[in-house]
């Protein structure tokens, strides 16, 4: 069983219309991701990735299609099913500076996954050794957001994340707001922690070079549509489709 | 046209930004790269007055012959939009939440002109257009939060070389687009940098970028220029341990099957990381993170020129024996 399916999956922020119109946000997509894989979604700015990363986690309603996850269909879940799939479910967003309140320190923010999932406080040792998976120490829990680099808040972020134990971690563009040194770290980390944790996870980014370094299968998001889909490798090498053959060169242009 | 001399920028007592000299000839385009938190943005931020309130600026920016700093803030203004325009680097704390895309790209253009209104409207349009934003309908009447971040990214692009600005500063103007777009953008910024004669500062951390669309590179590191040059120069020859560290960390395309899907071993990082303002050693900036630090990097460290236009602020620089730690 995958571990993410989607199939005859429709989107639109306006639905009634998209369905008298027949112009979708997001069209007819089908694809799965098996439990470990790691999937990489690139494709045109404003193609629909981060519509498509909030259907998945459920932040967005399902138009049309079905989403299942672990076997369970999204549109149907009841509230309890719901906050499990919250848990099962982690996203980490493109700047890590929005993604922590300005005001908590970072102690306090880290536990806020466990405190409204698992409706408990996490121990000071527990907090200390999720730091520690990220490579950051116990005294960082008393800083506040604005003493950290975007690199160590976006370690942080991702700490966050894995605190409730996810199995799918969703990832929406994690490192294109970190210059080259930092997006190295951060992209390492997200390799290693899944092989250890067996995570299932979807990286979207516009940046093939990122992509083509660390996922196993690619697809190519147009206009809401899936143009190309295949291994990494295949796609990227020796890509079939207009628009991955325009974005494979646009990106050999501005590579070192 | 732009002549930056003995800037210095301090917070709280500690220096964040310091330049001795930089100059920027009419068309010219250069281009700033280094770590987050190397002063990129407080450097372009203070040619417009807009470093954070808590900063101290001193020295000379002269734009034309116009001294910016201390000048008074309606004057800055008239010049901010008229002649110098700024891609700010975050697009989503930069746009008016509750004012439609169409007005705010509009306000950019009659601010500076008494176009009538149907001279504006076209103006938008045109610009939508120019910043490859499609279905111009929608864009006009949505408001932000309506759009992908490339989508905003694009309408503040739109906004600053709305007056066809002598001078734009772009601060990592491109971050949120895919590289279709991205190369779109940037071909956009050439023509017009050449046409219009606009000279162009543009900070990127994206070497390849930098190299593809300015001649010359600064690359900052403790708010000081650490090498500056020609692009192909500085990257194909860095001189300074800093520069070569930088290049080493840049992902690039793979190329290969080896090269592409989980090999993270090919992913390097400069050692260490940026300290916060204030914890910078004396001496060379980076010498606590190198490798190749000697006694000389503890006290200051004067430019020194490498070659004719290549400079650099490095006591023990890789020499032209030595291969660069450059693997592409
Ligand atoms: N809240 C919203 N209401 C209406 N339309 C929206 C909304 N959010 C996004 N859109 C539109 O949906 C389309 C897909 O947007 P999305 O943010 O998913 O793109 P993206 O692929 O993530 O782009 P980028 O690479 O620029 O982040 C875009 O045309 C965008 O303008
Ligand atoms: N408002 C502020 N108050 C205090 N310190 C600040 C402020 N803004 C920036 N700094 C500090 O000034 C230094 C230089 O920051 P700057 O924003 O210029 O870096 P940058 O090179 O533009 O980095 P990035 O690539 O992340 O944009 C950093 O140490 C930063 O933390
Ligand atoms: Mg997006
Ligand atoms: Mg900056």
């Amino acid at each position: 069983m995958s571990h993410i399916d989607v199939k005859n999956f429709y989107f639109s922020y306006a639905p009634r219309s998209a369905r008298e119109t027949g112009i979708w946000t997001l069209s007819n997509l089908n694809f799965s991701v098996e439990a470990g894989g790691f999937l990489g979604i690139v494709g045109e700015s404003g193609s629909g990735k981060s519509t498509l990363i909030r259907n998945l986690c459920g932040l967005l309603p399902i138009t049309e299609g079905h989403v299942h996850i672990d076997g369970c269909n999204l549109a149907s879940l009841s509230a309890r099913e719901m906050i499990d799939l919250r848990r099962k479910i982690q996203l980490i967003y493109q700047n890590p500076k929005r993604s922590f309140d300005p005001r908590m320190r970072i102690g306090r923010s880290i536990s806020q996954p466990i405190r409204s999932l698992e409706k408990r406080a996490p121990s000071d040792e527990e907090l200390a050794n999720l730091l520690a998976s990220v490579g950051l120490q116990a005294e960082h829990l008393n800083r506040f957001p604005h003493e950290l680099s975007g690199g160590q808040l976006q370690r942080i972020a991702i700490a966050r994340a894995l605190s409730v134990r996810p199995g799918i971690l969703l990832a929406d563009e994690p490192t294109s707001a970190l210059d080259v040194s930092v997006q190295a770290q951060a992209l390492k980390m997200i390799a290693e922690l899944r092989e250890q944790l067996k995570l299932t996870v979807v990286l979207v980014s516009h940046d093939l070079a990122v992509v083509g370094r660390v996922t196993d299968s690619i697809i190519v998001l147009k206009d809401g549509v899936i143009v190309e889909a295949g291994n990494t490798a295949n796609v990227l090498l020796n890509p079939q489709h207009a628009y991955t053959q325009k974005l494979a060169e646009a990106a050999a242009v501005v590579s070192l | 046209m732009l002549i930056i001399e003995n800037l210095h920028v301090s917070i709280a007592g500690h220096t964040v930004a310091e330049v001795e000299k930089l100059e920027l000839a009419n068309g010219q385009r250069i281009g700033f790269v280094g770590e987050s938190g190397s002063g990129k943005s407080m450097i372009v931020m203070s040619i417009l007055g807009l470093q954070p309130k808590s900063a101290k600026v001193t020295g000379s920016i002269k734009f034309n012959g116009v001294e910016l700093i201390g000048i008074p803030a309606k004057k800055l203004a008239d010049i901010r939009g008229r002649l110098i325009g700024l891609v700010p680097q975050d697009p989503t704390k930069s746009l008016n939440p509750t004012m439609r895309i169409g007005k705010q790209i509009a306000e950019a253009i009659s601010l500076h002109s008494n176009a009538g209104k149907k001279a504006i409207l076209r103006r938008v349009r045109e610009l939508i257009d120019n910043v490859r934003l499609p279905d111009p309908d929608r864009i006009i009447k949505s408001y932000p939060h309506q759009l992908s971040g490339g989508q905003q990214q694009r309408v503040l692009i739109a906004i600053a070389i709305a007056c066809e600005p002598k001078l734009l500063i772009a601060d990592e103007p491109t971050t949120a687009l895919d590289v279709t777009v991205q190369g779109e953008i940037l071909n956009l910024l050439l023509t017009l940098s050449k046409e219009l004669d606009m000279g162009l500062l543009f900070v990127s951390h994206e070497l390849g970028v930098v190299r593809f669309v300015c001649q010359k590179v600064a690359v900052i590191y403790g708010g000081q220029v650490a090498e500056f040059g020609n692009a192909d120069s500085i990257i194909k020859q860095p001189a300074h341990r800093y520069t070569d560290a930088l290049i080493a960390a840049n992902i690039s395309l793979p190329r290969n099957e080896i090269e592409v899907a989980g090999n993270t071993n090919q992913l390097h990082s400069v050692r260490g990381s940026v300290p916060s303002i204030g914890e910078f050693p004396d001496g060379c900036r980076y010498r606590n993170r190198c490798d190749f630090a000697i006694d000389s990097c503890r006290s200051f460290v004067p430019m020194r020129q490498k070659d004719k236009d290549h400079y650099h602020r490095c006591c023990n620089p890789i020499s032209s024996a030595e291969k660069p730690n450059v693997t592409h």
